[in-house]
């Protein structure tokens, strides 16, 4: 049980910022699990972490295996296509959040609001509290909400969105 | 009943048709992601050998997924970003079962829980489940917050009504005083336009009137009704000032009380700021209510009923014209508020913002200084302060642009009411000149009351808004509560005992796994491990801040949640790694545990924590303000006296968590020697990075990720050569080094 103790070497390791080229190798083993080849050694399952998720999704990926940083991805684009491919939709998988297409009604009780919204083409009825605090731009031009079970949707230009779905929740903003 | 979720009957009968009948089922749950993206729901159903899928594939067909449970290795919950996925080991294999919303992790992790337990057939307590009842019991819908237990749609408008009326009532007999004042003078208001109207007019002023000539007296009679006004009115104040305040004090201590009663989770999960804004705006917006709405309500609906009395019995034709007239401009102000409402709500938001930002940056200014960014800070302001500007001057402008408009139009349809009486008057339409003046008089006296019922949906929503906030601290029950019949102990001996112990602050996130120990009461307990590790944890357990999840933390041999909480916490005497001195004196500090010691024990106290020398050198001894605003104390003095107080407490139980870090080794070591000496019949559990401090332990934990690694004697411990000898050599070695360089 006892863990290895820090090494000079290992602390070096340990502080480093090593950023991946693309001479390291991702594959995708299905059912959402990716491995990677780094140094002839393969690591698995490796997960990726946006540093920057919102402002710069596709740069600063740190990828992670067993709660160990193996390195950052700069950028993926540096990266060949078919990997870029698989990374992507890594990414995508671990960063999934639901879209709404539309507003159809926000109505206040109490200390909740209740909004009826399209969301990935299904109508649902989301629950928060405090919209003030709960709903955000997260870059200049897309409108996170967050609901009272801490789930996550997004808001894709909201200025470009009909003017009468940018009224519903304007004033929270 | 079955848990957790219901099934829709099409998966159930889905499911017979497969041959698994309802009875078998024992436990349920439902996950609303497609595998790969998507909503597309999904149900998993547990009998006690099997766990069955149900999923639909893109045409909406149903498949079934049979998983024996002897199969299952493990099952766990893998949190994504906003998602999570429920995994299974099968065979040697790992795979995904399902995906869900990260809120529906709560469920999937207890559903999960019951996989494992019937597959090791080991007991299922399920009767906690009912005391988690998700569901609002009047009306049966989920409450929309699950971890906050009020039902918005019983708790509605009326809901809130109803519970502000019955407060209002617990000051009935004032309240009913204050009405009936008011209501008198409001009839009284009633007299003036006849007196001086009509009465003067038609009977005073005009030849073969019943009292023609007569002036004095008329004048008299007006001044006389005008003096009792005043009289009414300085009796309606003076009540008012009686009852008022008094709500105001109520009410204030009421939803203090209400949030004190909370756990501590409670506190850590939101903004200060926002708590101290339900204790005073939030009250005073309830308080100005009760003072003025409820009153002003009752007399501007009578006002309006009795003028609209008096109006038609003078004139039915003007007084039906009047009514009409009132409806219209209503409606067009109605309009014109509602879409200033917006504008409204924008420029609060800007206020909060700003005060945020300011509150922000005055907490914050020791870095803002550190780093030389006073004016970084000062756009920062500026930017938020020109949007409550842009807000402000939006309302402005519109109330500027619509408001003039609305009056011009009420004042015109006034001006012409006065066109048509003339020419009633002048065709001899059964009116007097007087009754028209009157008249006019009576209907201005309309307008009133009648923009008070406009604004009043306004300060009506705020006022429910405020108020249901305030009923939600009051009725949000406590997570940590005495059980009804929790034992009573007044002095505890101190055997504490771990059995099994797992926790997580947030689901999925386990923090404390399978913790075991026993600590003998007189002994001293080290516990040992990296930051993050979950020490300060075990301290909020064995304090019952938390709830344990799985397992129980007995002291004595009694389970802490059986134990009343006053007498645990008295019991139980804590240094923790955040001390915080309230406002108040240096004595009145180390004293908050028991205010009733002497000066001579609270100098013993500060003595014995190595406190007493830097007291003396502060400039009004023991008598120095302390905490926000007062003197500011190093972090190592702010510990000392800390330790001091929980010496002065002399608790059988002592906990120490990293009490010592902010502290020299010559200080740490001349309070590990007070320790020692306090250690004579006391249990001490003491939490420190340096393992020195930890020599004199008669048994040292070490854990490491949650877990219990490492438990034995200092010697023991170095013998195995384990995680602790490694912290050793490795602490011994940094010393030798910070010795040779000195
Ligand atoms: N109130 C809380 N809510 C959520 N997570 C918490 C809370 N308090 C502590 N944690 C987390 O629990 C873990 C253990 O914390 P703690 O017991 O304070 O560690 P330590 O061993 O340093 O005292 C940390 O990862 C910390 O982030
Ligand atoms: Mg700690």
């Amino acid at each position: 049980m006892p863990k290895q103790m820090m090494t000079d070497d290992n602390m070096e390791k340990l502080i480093a910022y090593r950023e991946l080229d693309s001479s390291c190798v991702f594959v995708d083993d299905g059912d959402g699990f990716l491995s990677l080849t780094l140094d002839e050694t393969v690591y698995r399952p490796v997960d990726l972490i946006r540093l920057l998720p919102y402002d710069r999704p596709d740069e600063y990926i740190s990828c992670v295996c067993k709660e160990q940083e193996l390195g950052i991805i700069r950028r993926i684009a540096d990266f060949p296509e078919e990997q870029q491919r698989i990374l992507q939709h890594q990414l995508s998988f671990r960063y999934y959040t639901p879209v709404i297409e539309k507003i159809i009604s926000v109505r206040e009780k109490m200390w909740f609001v209740f909004i009826k919204v399209v969301v990935d083409g299904q109508k649902k009825e989301l629950c928060t509290r405090d919209l003030y605090h709960n709903i955000r731009f997260y870059n200049s031009t897309d409108l996170l909400l967050t609901d009272v079970d801490e789930n996550r949707y997004l808001i894709r230009n909201f200025r470009q969105q009909p003017a009468k779905m940018q009224q519903k929740i304007e004033i929270y903003l | 009943m079955k848990y957790f979720v219901t099934l829709p009957e099409q998966i159930y009968s889905f499911l017979e048709n497969h041959g698994i009948s309802q009875q078998e089922i024992r436990y349920t749950a439902k996950a609303d992601l497609a595998p790969d993206g998507g909503f597309s729901d999904s149900y998993l159903a547990l009998s006690p050998q099997t766990l069955y899928l149900v999923t639909a594939d893109s045409s909406g067909s149903l498949k079934l997924k049979t998983i024996p449970l002897s199969e299952v290795e493990d099952i766990w919950i893998e949190r994504l970003v906003n998602t999570a996925r429920l995994l299974i080991k099968q065979n040697g294999r790992k795979r995904a079962l399902c995906r869900f919303a990260s809120g529906g992790i709560r469920i999937m992790d207890r559903f999960r829980d019951r996989v494992m337990k019937l597959k090791q057939q080991e007991p299922i307590d399920d009767s906690r489940l009912e005391d988690e009842e998700i569901r609002c019991p009047k009306c049966g819908l989920p409450y929309p917050d699950q971890r906050r237990k009020v039902c918005p749609k019983c708790n509605g408008r009326f809901g809130v009504v109803r519970r502000l009326l019955s407060i209002y009532m617990e000051y009935k007999w004032y309240g009913l005083a204050m009405l009936a004042g008011i209501l008198i003078s409001t009839g009284f208001s009633f007299v003036t336009p006849y007196v001086g109207n009509q009465l003067l007019l038609d009977e005073v002023l005009a030849a073969g009137g019943q009292f023609y000539g007569q002036v004095l007296w008329i004048v008299l009679l007006m001044l006389g009704i005008r003096l009792f006004g005043v009289v009414l009115s300085m009796a309606y104040g003076c009540l008012s000032a009686h009852i008022a305040p008094r709500m105001y004090r109520n009410l204030r201590l009421k939803v203090f009380e209400a949030m004190q009663r909370q756990s501590l989770d409670y506190f850590t999960n939101r903004q200060t700021g926002s708590l101290i804004t339900r204790i005073n705006d939030d009250t005073w917006t309830i308080y100005v209510f009760f003072v003025d709405m409820v009153q002003l309500v009752v007399v501007n609906t009578v006002t309006i009923a009795g003028l609209l009395g008096i109006l038609f019995s003078m004139q039915s034709l003007l007084a039906l014209l009047v009514t009409v007239f009132t409806l219209i401009t209503t409606m067009i102000m109605r309009y014109f508020i509602g879409r200033h409402r917006k504008y409204f709500k924008k420029s609060n938001n800007a206020v909060r913002k700003l005060r945020s930002i300011t509150s922000d940056v005055f907490n914050g200014q020791r870095v803002v200084k550190a780093f030389a960014k006073e004016n970084t800070e000062i756009s920062r302001f500026a930017s938020a302060n020109q949007r409550l500007f842009d807000a402000e001057f939006a309302q402005a402008k519109h109330s500027n642009r619509y408001f003039p408009f609305v009056r011009f139009l009420t004042k015109t349809g006034f001006s012409s009411l006065f066109f048509i009486g003339a020419v009633l008057v002048v065709s001899g339409y059964n009116l007097t000149l007087g009754a028209l003046t009157a008249f006019v008089a009576y209907a201005d006296m309309l307008q009133g009351p009648v923009d008070f019922f406009l604004n009043f949906s306004q300060w009506w929503s705020g006022c429910v808004d405020a108020s249901s906030r305030i009923f939600e601290v009051l009725d949000s029950k406590p997570k940590i509560h005495d059980r009804p019949n929790a034992k009573s102990v007044a002095l505890l001996k101190g055997d504490i005992s771990l059995k099994n112990v797992s926790f997580e602050y947030d689901v999925g996130r386990p923090i404390l796994k399978n913790v075991s120990f026993d600590i003998p009461h007189g002994t001293m307990f080290g516990i040992v491990g990296k930051t993050g590790a979950g020490k300060s944890t075990i301290i909020n357990l064995i304090t019952r801040m938390y709830d344990v999840n799985e397992g129980s933390i007995s002291i004595d041999g009694t389970d802490v949640r059986e134990l009343r909480n006053e007498d645990l916490r008295r019991n139980i005497g804590i240094v923790s790694q955040e001390t915080y001195l309230f406002i108040g004196t240096v004595a009145d500090n180390i004293r908050y545990g028991r205010p009733e010691a002497s000066m001579e024990d609270v100098i013993r106290a500060a003595k014995a924590a190595f406190a007493h020398e830097f007291i003396m050198k502060l400039p009004d001894g023991y008598q120095t303000r302390v905490g926000s605003g007062g003197v500011s104390l190093s972090g190592g003095e702010r510990q000392r006296i800390s330790i001091a107080r929980a010496m002065l407490q002399k608790p059988p139980i002592l906990i120490l968590d990293e009490a010592t870090a902010a502290m020299d080794t010559q200080t740490e070591r001349r309070i590990q020697y007070a320790i020692d000496r306090l250690k004579q019949g006391r249990t001490i559990i003491a939490i420190a990075h340096r393992l020195s401090t930890l020599r004199d332990a008669d048994f040292i934990a070490c854990i490491d990720d949650g877990m219990l690694v490492e438990l034995g004697t200092h010697e023991e411990l170095i013998r195995k050569k384990g995680v602790y000898f490694e912290l050793h050599r490795l602490q011994t070695e940094a010393f030798q080094f910070v010795e040779m360089g000195e």
